[in-house]
């Protein structure tokens, strides 16, 4: 099975008590056999760490045939933030946009995201949220901003998280440009619930490593109960298809 | 040494977790757990009486794999007093259950200081479902566990159940800040953290808990022996832990 995880971390921020290394993370997945990566910071940009985004440019530029680059952002500085978009994708060769609302305190349906998430769309970047127990990152909150924006990729992470299963299954189902990680939540039964409600096609593997175990997250889709089919979808066709990354037919399982 | 499983819900639920002990039985069977602390299930009648009864009703007819927790409704005042004395000194059950998100109250709430020096006076351990939002964040257990020293806290979940993981530097400040805390595994998705509640602050501070059939117990159970730990440690942590916390009650019938 070829592995591609749609959501990991790098990132060093002794202040959240975070050290997350690229070599860290690579070691890891070198460990787990994964091919490749989506990885993002623990700071948004702009924002205290001017160097944030270098430093996912310089751990994908370490590791350029393991790591892709997701830019986490903050909307708060509006234009700023869309300029710091286009800045991320042009120089620092970004793929994707990371989003975490209760970290800065924003409302996902407000303009300043929506701004933002037109920007993604029209770049063609997936946008990955932090989508859990908390207000400003709640399923139905994202689901306004899904609406008002039909043509950007929207990733619920965790499924929801440990409360909000159901919501973001609700809102991954009824909108098209919505998908769903399985990151980190301790539910194996909740992936099946997902595959089952969603199509296998629009459910990502993720880790969230190297916070959590690269294994034990594969394991909870093993424990999931899917097909065979099914699991080559969420380990690395879906975020292939996503990502541009090609597949040779063998690599799949096929 | 044997596998315990120290947190093992049976019984009608309230909350759709329903299982039979039968059930339980076969997955232990299946897995090579020996034993299982049995936790009442809030019952779709709301007493915890009966719940209580059925439990103690398994310790008896299997007293080889099974012992039990009381469960409580802190808002019953004496009532709830009087249960657990009865849980312990006519049921024959080894600890007390609390679980703040069920029972909705706060796990630092003062009304609990009656409850929590009778089992710091017997010295049974309490479980407190830990990691629900304002009810029982790791601070919440450190707070009680500060004012009850002589009271053995087992805090579920790693003491957080944060998608976001800032709850995490809480969960290992209450753990260094208060000895009579200790952490149990389910539904735990930071590795790190734990071992460095094992390397830092001793063996004896992890046990393995399932919280099934809410959780997994299968990917509960893997959780642990995933860690990155000697094998005896992990024995430890799977088993001899709960066994040394338990000692007035349970040592002298394994």
């Amino acid at each position: 099975m070829i592995y591609l995880d749609s959501h990991a971390h790098v990132d060093v921020v002794p202040a959240l008590n975070w050290y997350d290394s690229a070599e860290k993370l690579v070691a890891r997945m070198d460990k787990a056999g994964i091919r490749m990566a989506a990885i993002s910071g623990y700071l948004n940009a702009p924002g205290p760490n001017p160097e944030g985004l270098k430093g996912i440019a310089d751990a994908v530029a370490q590791y350029p045939d393991r790591l892709i680059g997701y830019a986490r952002l903050d909307p708060w500085y509006d234009d700023r933030c869309v300029e710091t978009l286009d800045a991320a994708v042009r120089d620092w060769g970004c793929r994707g946009v990371k989003l975490h609302p209760a970290h800065y305190t924003l409302y996902p349906f407000g303009q300043e995201t929506v701004k933002l998430a037109h920007r993604a769309g029209e770049l063609g970047l997936p946008m990955l949220f932090h989508c859990g127990d908390e207000i400003m990152c709640l399923p139905y909150q994202i689901d306004r901003l899904a609406e008002k924006c039909p043509n950007t990729t929207i990733i619920l992470a965790h499924i929801g998280g440990f409360f909000s299963g159901e919501a973001a299954l609700d809102v991954a189902e009824r909108r098209p440009n919505v998908l769903v990680d399985t990151s980190e939540i301790p539910f194996p039964g909740m992936v099946r619930k997902a595959v089952d409600r969603l199509g296998a096609e629009k459910v990502l593997w993720g880790t969230d490593a190297p916070c959590c175990d690269i294994g034990h997250e594969i394991r909870k889709v093993e424990l999931a109960g899917l097909t065979a089919g099914q699991e080559r979808q969420l380990f690395c066709e879906n975020f292939a298809r996503l990502m541009g990354i090609p597949l040779e037919a063998d690599d799949a399982g096929h | 040494m044997p596998v315990i499983d120290a947190h093992a819900y049976i019984g009608d639920s309230l909350f759709g977790q329903d299982r039979t002990v039968e059930a339980l039985l076969v997955e232990m069977d299946r897995l090579g757990i020996e034993k299982a602390g049995l936790c009442p299930n809030k019952p779709p009648g709301y007493a915890l009486g009966p719940a209580n009864r059925l439990v103690a009703q398994a310790v008896r007819q299997h007293p080889d794999r099974f012992f039990g927790w009381v469960r409580v409704d802190p808002w019953q005042a004496e009532r709830a007093l009087d249960e657990m004395k009865a849980g312990f000194e006519e049921l024959g059950l080894s600890g007390l259950l609390l679980h703040p998100y069920e029972e909705l109250f706060q796990a630092s709430s003062r009304m609990l200081d009656p409850l929590l020096s009778f089992a710091g006076q017997l010295k049974v351990p309490v479980m407190v479902e830990a990691g629900y939002a304002l009810l029982s964040h790791p601070l919440d257990i450190a707070e009680v566990a500060h004012l009850h020293p002589e009271t053995t806290f087992i805090a579920t979940h790693g003491l957080q159940l944060d998608d976001a993981g800032f709850a995490l530097t809480d969960a290992e400040l209450a753990m260094r800040e208060c000895p009579n805390i200790v952490m149990e595994t389910s539904g735990m998705y930071a590795p790190d953290t734990m071992l460095n509640v094992v390397n830092t602050l001793g063996l004896e501070r992890l046990i393995f808990g399932s919280h099934s059939p809410w959780l997994n117990l299968e990917f509960e159970l893997e959780r642990v022996q995933r860690m990155k730990l000697t094998d005896a440690q992990i024995a430890a942590v799977l088993g001899e832990n709960l066994l040394g916390l338990l000692q007035r009650k349970l040592q002298e019938e394994t």
